[in-house]
């Protein structure tokens, strides 16, 4: 077993995309920084407390999009065995699980100052619930990958979790919102009016920010996971040589 | 954001989040990297003496 | 069991399980224990203050009381459903035997399913001794109600249980991976439970029961389709 076929040495961040990832981002967050904070206007009702908007709701769009990422490398991994799509599947995971977590802190403080208390208004909005679901189940696959005894066991486990999870968030998604029995508003009432150019401008910067953000944070992730293994194969097999 | 205090964190908060985890990774690659770089020299060692 | 059919199969593991629990009561005593004492905490503590209708409270609270019990029956009863396999190996001789893997899953989900609908009814009776609230009014009702969402319940839980058995791990990792993934059949059974109390389930939730419905089927061809990757070594 070959341990490290191809370049041997340095797997530092190299590879032309992930350069590319790291260029671009570096340029496009003062960039989306300057549109949220400076260029697009203070919103009608909430001033300038919504300016949240710009960093959690793409942060929750990348999330659930991460969940999809996860259902895809996680079917690839299951049918085709392959570890590079192990790799995929962990740093999807853990990057989704990042975002969310980034989601559930800044939703309620965003809440809580603009309603001002009324918690039971917003406290199992189903957006919320939805996403609280997916942080519980995100964090159990990366519990029981880290559990297993094995890195293949784990693999395999964290795949089946993760599938469960990516298809349980319509579900969840529907019935929370059947339960309330109507919709909650939780965006500024500014927002479904007549958005304001300048802050739809601000909004797709940010949302294309936080994407590139999660191509780069997968990016460094999936190659942190294959140096990782290529060093376990390297260090097992220089043990089992050592016995030998 | 001037009379909203806890907004102020949570904005940071988001930032700090992201950053930590990008430095995290980078600590953890630059490890791995090394270690791997160690193990290769080892191999390379034990190779010519076959 | 040379050449069994896929159902043969299912049917001799599920035969074997019940066999054993009939003769240990393991995973029902602990499911029963659970059950009634949380059915008595709620309604402990759900007691309405003086001067509230009980008739309000029971309405409001029954249905959730129920379903509380029947979800913390189900986790406790599934969560052993694999530590037989685990001790002795047994687990490498069954994935010997030439059986789809499918029909371990449905053997294991059908002996569950036994446990968790007997405890559903257990529950049921556990409220309506406790609350104010007659759930047995309409048996043939609550009978498609308990059905249809502990069977989605027991799908879930098998999977996750032979999921936490893999690893190892406290029983206690199953309800964590269980509840959020089940949330939607507990927010469906709970409707479900106070439609059919006004006496009209299938005006007011029957989207529920579709959704839930869907549901079951989903997780069940999922369970099928994903449970060999987790018992495989």
């Amino acid at each position: 077993m070959q341990a490290y076929e191809g370049s041997r040495g340095s797997s530092r961040w190299s590879g032309p995309g992930t350069l590319i990832l790291w260029s671009t981002t570096t340029i496009a967050i003062p960039l989306a920084l300057y549109m949220a904070f400076l260029y697009a206007p203070d919103e009608r009702v909430m001033g300038a407390a919504q300016r949240i908007f710009y960093f959690h709701v793409p942060a929750a769009f990348v999330t659930f999009f991460g969940a999809v990422t996860i259902f895809a490398s996680a079917v690839a991994m299951l049918t085709t065995r392959a570890p590079r799509w192990d790799h995929w599947t962990l740093a999807t995971t853990e990057v989704s699980w990042v975002f969310c977590t980034i989601v559930l802190l800044t939703g309620p403080i965003w809440a809580k100052a603009a309603w001002k208390g009324r918690v039971g208004d917003w406290i199992f909005d189903p957006k919320l619930a939805t996403t609280a679901i997916l942080w519980l189940l995100l964090t159990g696959a990366l519990l029981v990958r880290r559990a297993a005894a094995s890195e293949e066991l784990g693999a395999r486990l964290g795949a089946v979790l993760g599938i469960l999870a990516a298809v349980d968030v319509p579900i969840v998604h529907k019935a929370t919102v059947w339960w309330r029995g109507h919709h909650p508003v939780l965006f500024a009432p500014g927002k479904r009016d007549a958005l304001d150019p300048r802050m739809r401008l601000a909004f797709l910067i940010c949302t294309i920010v936080f994407f590139l953000l999660f191509g780069l944070l997968v990016a460094l992730r999936r190659q942190l996971a294959e140096v990782e293994h290529r060093a376990r194969a390297a260090a097992e097999r220089a043990s089992n040589e050592g016995r030998s | 954001m001037t009379s909203y205090g806890a907004l102020f964190w949570a904005y940071n908060l988001i930032w700090a989040v992201i950053a930590g985890y990008l430095l995290h990774l980078i600590l953890r690659l630059r490890g791995v990297d090394r270690r791997l770089a160690a193990l290769e020299r080892e191999a390379d060692r034990a190779q010519p003496e076959r | 069991m040379r050449g069994a059919g896929f159902f043969r199969a299912s049917a001799a593991i599920a035969a074997k399980d019940l066999r054993l629990e009939w003769r240990t009561w393991d995973s029902l005593s602990s499911g029963t224990v659970f059950a009634l004492m949380v059915a008595w905490i709620l309604a402990l503590t759900l007691t309405p203050a003086s001067g509230e209708a009980p008739e309000l409270a029971a309405a409001r609270y029954a249905p959730s009381a129920l379903w509380t019990v029947v979800a913390f029956a189900c986790a406790v009863s599934l969560a052993p459903a694999f530590r037989a396999e685990r001790q002795g190996d047994a687990f490498a001789g069954l994935l010997a035997a030439p059986i789809d893997r499918g029909a371990i899953y449905l053997g294991k989900l059908a002996s569950g399913l036994v446990h968790t609908a007997l405890l559903a009814l257990l529950g049921a009776g556990a409220t309506a001794a406790l609350f104010p609230w007659n759930p047995f009014e309409r048996p043939a009702t609550l009978a498609l109600i308990l059905g249809l969402h502990v069977l989605g319940l027991t799908v879930l839980g098998t999977l996750f249980s032979a999921i936490v058995h893999r690893v190892g791990r406290g029983e206690a990792l199953l309800a964590t991976l269980l509840f959020p993934t089940a949330a939607p059949l507990l927010l469906s059974a709970v409707r479900c439970t106070e439609a059919s109390t006004e006496g009209r389930l299938f005006e007011t939730a029957g989207h529920w029961l579709g959704l839930t419905a869907g549901f079951d089927l989903l997780y069940l061809c999922l369970g099928l389709l994903v449970f060999e990757f987790v018992v495989e070594d």
